[in-house]
């Protein structure tokens, strides 16, 4: 039965799987790393919480003139949405809350990263970070309409905006092989919501770190956590929307969620490693003018499906 | 409204997470307040303050995605309606979407997406 | 129980690595002794706590390096790599010093006493750090925008040693780009790459590119294919590796298709820099030889194409264009910008 409201001391679980996930994906980054350097992949496991301890201990820095309020506001915002977007994600059959409007509320809380990656870029008071902020506003004006009609054909598919219905509705056959085109656009719009692989331009080397360029120490951190528990949502969201929810053979429900999971992750993170990042300005073009009619299509096919169903 | 009551746990949650970790690098870190410097600029001298009304040559896209983005607004509530209403209403939607999407070709082929 | 040290030395350290002309040998040492640790590279000071200078810096390079040594946080220490086997025994050291906790509190406390005296002196002042508002000028459509004055280089990952762009960029558009050596050297200079097996240079050129273009792991793995090449190995494994990568870089249809189109140089420029981005970087993974980009007159004809390049591309291609001309400013001598000298 699928759609039930966990009870409130649950509530806790979230940020701690969010924090395993997003761990995982950290610790999957280090290990394809160490490989591609030819050292010991043994290593990674280890290497975020390296990472964290020397972040912890760096001390933080300031600009002068940087809005601090701004900057500081746009770093936490990250972990934040992520886990709030989390709220309607379904563990097993249960959700912390199975809002009438799940869908909507994912979507809300996603698009507060573009909030957050300008006003880190711009409270920052440097070039790089100017120039990141604004790179990843062009880049969500490209993804974030994409993203959209591709959660909206799940939703029609389902009848529904209540996460727990779209799960429903995949008794039957998932929707990743009813609405191929949407299931792919959403994986692409996760990397890029999630300014990943290809899409990491907003914070890419060739600004210096661009949006995070002067960022250090604990601030740095909170962003870096944000990020990967931002990814290991967006990884997460793709099980009940697409893959099925917590259906599967054998093992209990909450198992299969979180190996289903665990996959998308893991797609995430090799894809990461291994492509190259997309350059905005061509990508604006392609995502308005291929991208934008394929989810359009895919909507008007689910859409006859539904009549015809 | 019960159903949004997590929304406050989820987010004292999560700002607890955050404020944790300042918390405990401050309690770690050499130096508790930060260190002011200047900009990083390829280790020349900062002349002036980086931000500025900053040049955005892709006005053009925010335009036409502010038109996409208020139909969306009817498209989320129409996907609960489309069992129940029937052909009519995929029908009205999809034409909608046509006449934006006339738009947005002809704004390709104004070179809007292109500003390079 | 000192936590703070705990933590210190469970810490993977991340080096912002600053190159100087002449200093490829010793870069090429830092970057493969980092690799083979699992240390990181910094892309810019505030995230380091390591600043690594390469070669021998010059007058004019010295302030510079105590600027950006200026802006990272710390802990931090600063090490100087002069010649390449000195690398691995100034980076053990510069780890050892980055250990000393006490060393970094006082560190951290005498750079908070100096910034308090620092305030006490200047007082109230008109405009935060003394700096004045972004100027506005004309943009190449004959909008009036306000223009910043950024520096490209010579402190900056993934680009050439003592390379100085100094542009207008107007939102992150290039307006104006001026091009300098920091540290070039009167009279009879050689680049490090004679008598290096060319696929080496190659690789190290597109390397930097591949850095540049948002593709780390490919570039992490081109070093380790670089500084397999200079040691001389070249067995069935190193080949076949080579192969298959080089294989993995060419297909990439993203790669090609974010660097099509960008800085095409004509027919006048030296061969081996025709062509757009694309081009160039195909040319280095061409297995019939490609062509190695140090030569003197073809870096100095990359450094005089330059400005015209990238004046009038955003700040995303000017990286790109900058990293396919790969201009070894060890090779150029002293370098007057636009002459022939």
């Amino acid at each position: 039965m699928n759609g039930t409201t966990a009870p409130l001391w649950a509530a806790p679980l979230v940020p701690a799987l969010l924090l395993a996930l997003g761990y995982g994906a950290a610790a999957g980054t280090a290990a394809l790393r160490a490989r591609a350097a030819g050292a010991a992949p043994s290593a990674a496991l280890a290497a975020p919480a390296r990472e964290s301890a020397r972040l912890l201990v760096q001390r933080r820095r300031t600009v002068p003139g940087a809005d601090v309020l701004l900057w500081r506001l746009g770093g936490a915002l990250v972990p934040v949405a992520a886990v709030l977007g989390a709220l309607v994600v379904p563990l097993g059959p249960t959700a912390v809350s199975d809002l009438s409007v799940g869908v909507v509320w994912f979507n809300a809380m996603e698009v507060l990263v573009w909030a957050a990656l300008w006003m880190l870029g711009w409270g920052s008071n440097s070039v790089w970070g100017l120039v990141g902020g604004y790179r990843f506003l062009v880049q969500g004006l490209s993804y974030e309409l994409p993203h959209m009609f591709a959660l909206t054909c799940a939703a029609l598919g389902a009848g529904s905006l209540r996460v727990g219905d779209v799960v429903a509705a995949q008794e039957q056959v998932w929707f990743a092989a009813l609405m191929p085109a949407a299931f792919a656009v959403y994986l692409v719009s996760a990397m890029a919501m999630a300014f990943w692989g290809p899409f990491g331009a907003p914070v890419g080397r060739d600004l210096a770190g661009g949006a995070v360029a002067e960022l250090s120490g604990v601030d740095r951190l909170v962003l870096g956590v944000g990020r990967y528990m931002f990814l290991a949502l967006v990884a997460a969201m793709a099980v009940p929307l697409f893959l099925g929810g917590d259906a599967g053979p054998l093992l209990p429900g909450w198992v299969w969620t979180l190996a289903k999971t665990a996959g998308v992750l893991g797609l995430l993170v090799w894809l990461g490693h291994r492509l190259p990042a997309v350059r905005m300005d061509r990508f604006a073009e392609a995502a308005w003018v291929v991208l934008v009619p394929v989810t359009l299509l895919q909507a008007l096919a689910v859409a006859v499906y539904v009549l015809v169903r | 409204m019960d159903a949004f009551a997590p929304v406050l746990v989820l987010g004292g949650l999560a700002i607890a997470l955050v404020l944790g970790l300042y918390g405990l690098s401050a309690a770690l870190r050499p130096g508790r307040g930060p260190v002011t410097v200047e900009p990083f600029l390829s280790g020349a001298p900062v002349t002036e303050h980086a931000v500025s009304r900053y040049h955005v040559r892709w006005y053009t896209v925010t335009l036409l995605f502010l038109a996409f983005d208020m139909e969306m607004v009817f498209m989320y509530p129409w996907v609960l309606v489309v069992a129940h209403k029937g052909v009519p209403a995929v029908v009205e939607m999809f034409a909608f979407l046509a006449v934006l999407v006339a738009a947005v070709v002809y704004a390709w082929r104004e070179g809007a997406f292109r500003w390079t | 129980m000192d936590v703070t040290g705990w933590l210190l030395r469970r810490a993977v350290p991340r080096a912002f690595v600053v190159t100087a002309v002449g200093g490829t040998g010793a870069r090429l040492a830092v970057e493969a002794e980092l690799r083979e640790r699992g240390w990181y590279e910094a892309a810019s000071p505030a995230e380091a706590d390591m600043l690594v200078a390469c070669g021998h810096p010059c007058a004019e390079l010295s302030p510079v390096l105590d600027r950006v040594w200026d802006q990272m946080p710390g802990p931090r220490v600063r090490a100087a790599a002069a010649a390449p086997e000195r690398a691995a025994g100034v980076l053990d050291r510069a780890r050892a010093e980055l250990l000393d906790t006490a060393a970094q509190r006082r560190d951290a406390e005498e750079r908070d006493g100096a910034a308090r005296g620092r305030a006490r002196e200047e007082g109230g002042e008109d405009m935060p750090g003394g700096l004045p508002m972004a100027d506005r000028g004309e943009d190449r459509d004959g909008l009036t925008l306000d223009r910043l004055h950024v520096s490209l280089g010579p402190a900056l990952p993934a680009w050439p040693a003592g390379l100085s762009l100094s542009t207008v960029v107007q939102g992150d558009v290039v307006q104006e780009a001026r091009v300098r050596l920091v540290g070039a050297r009167e009279g009879g200079s050689s680049s490090f790459w004679e008598g290096k097996p060319a696929r080496a240079a190659s690789l190290d050129a597109a390397q930097n590119l591949l850095a540049v273009a948002g593709w780390p792991a490919a570039a992490l793995e081109g070093r380790r294919l670089r500084d397999a090449l200079l040691r001389g190995e070249d067995g069935p494994r190193t080949r076949e590796r080579l192969r298959r990568w080089t294989l993995r870089v060419r297909r990439s249809r993203l790669l090609r298709w974010a660097t099509a189109g960008l800085g095409e140089a004509d027919g006048r420029a030296p061969a081996g820099l025709r062509g757009d981005v694309a081009d160039r970087w195909s040319r280095w993974l061409d297995p019939d030889g490609g062509f190695p980009p140090y030569r003197a007159d073809a870096s100095r004809a990359a450094l005089d194409l330059l400005p015209g390049l990238v004046i009038g591309q955003e700040l995303a291609a000017v990286r790109l264009i900058v990293a396919s001309l790969a201009p070894d400013t060890g090779a150029v001598g002293a370098y007057a910008p636009g002459g022939s000298a």
